[in-house]
């Protein structure tokens, strides 16, 4: 430090002391001020859900109507039959078969066909629950 | 007005106190723009560059938490834009080392400025400062107004510490040369 004093010129010192200062403008905190606000304001993102409270109402009535449908429904009238998680499980279609018939269209699922789409249902189901559980972390 | 420690101010605002980033805004503002000024030699320019710097303070707060120190941090990025935009203005920007050495012989004091009133005594120094080159004049206004030590210095502008010794030398020299042509203008002026 002592090794700096020696640079250190007192009438430079007292020079710069008297003239060095270049004000800036009078309102220039205040404009930095305002821009930080502008900009906050800016990117500043609302919160809103990526399924609204109606929409997981629907969902939910859709997913236990299928479920009922699915596995409690007609027993008698059974297309096809497996076993699913030591279950003896039913699935009925043929209310599928009459709505075809109405249209005048007649299809039929395959076992196979069946067990990928309701795969294909549960997958979609949690990846949306996924989905909304990060949506709110982001937010938080 | 009696300014506290930075971290007072940096704790502030992190908890979301726009208010006291304002009060440091103030407090560093003049040496902020002076800096910069002495670089592009220009109010607007200058006024724009040291905004940006504290506008980037303030979205880097956080790292003043710690062990960083804000001042020497907001200087560094206000010289290095500053620098680059003098530079873009400057294609025949003469590097340090290329440079004539004008200034073999010590220059002294000049007399008379005492004799001068205030304001204008101001006035003449002002512009003497304005005249020294944008390294020179960064390094002078980092050591005698901020106090900088020759390692935050170093810090801030990338100079070796024997650049900026040999710039405060240069420095010092110019500005007791440009001081003494100024107070000749004036003295000729007033009679």
């Amino acid at each position: 430090m002592k090794k700096e004093e020696t640079y250190k010129d007192p009438f430079i010192t007292k020079l710069f002391a008297e003239g060095g200062e270049v004000p800036p403008s009078a309102q220039f905190a205040n404009r930095i001020l305002k821009r930080i606000k502008t900009e906050t304001k800016q990117n500043t993102v609302v919160y809103t859900p990526l399924i609204s409270k109606k929409a997981w109402l629907l969902l939910t009535i859709a997913g236990v109507a299928m479920f009922i449908t699915v596995f409690f429904t007609s027993k008698t009238q059974a297309t096809t039959g497996s076993d699913f998680f030591g279950m003896s499980l039913k699935y009925d279609f043929t209310f599928l078969k009459h709505m075809a018939e109405k249209v005048a269209m007649s299809f039929e699922f395959g076992p196979v066909m069946k067990t990928s789409l309701f795969a294909m249902a549960v997958f979609i189901f949690i990846q949306l629950i996924i989905l909304e559980w990060r949506n709110r972390s982001i937010f938080k | 007005m009696k300014y506290r420690e930075d971290s007072f101010y940096i704790e502030k605002a992190l908890a979301g106190n726009l208010p006291a980033y304002g009060v440091l805004i103030e407090k560093h503002s003049m040496l902020a723009y002076t800096l910069a000024f002495r670089i592009v030699k220009n109010h607007e320019d200058a006024e724009e560059i040291a905004q940006d710097a504290f506008m980037k303070g303030y979205h880097s707060l956080h790292v003043f938490r710690q062990e960083a120190k804000f001042t020497t941090w907001l200087y560094k990025i206000i010289f290095t834009t500053a620098m680059s935009r003098f530079r873009k203005k400057q294609l025949e920007y003469q590097s340090m080392s290329d440079r004539e050495d004008q200034f073999l012989n010590e220059v002294s004091e000049p007399d008379g400025l005492e004799l001068l009133h205030k304001d204008e005594r101001k006035k003449i120094i002002s512009e003497a400062i304005s005249q020294l080159k944008e390294d020179e004049g960064v390094v002078l206004t980092l050591f005698y107004m901020n106090e900088a030590n020759i390692r935050e210095i170093e810090e801030i502008t990338g100079f070796t510490a024997s650049n900026i010794k040999i710039l405060l030398h240069r420095g010092r020299k110019s500005l007791l040369m440009e001081l003494k042509k100024s107070l000749k203008r004036e003295i000729v002026d007033m009679v």
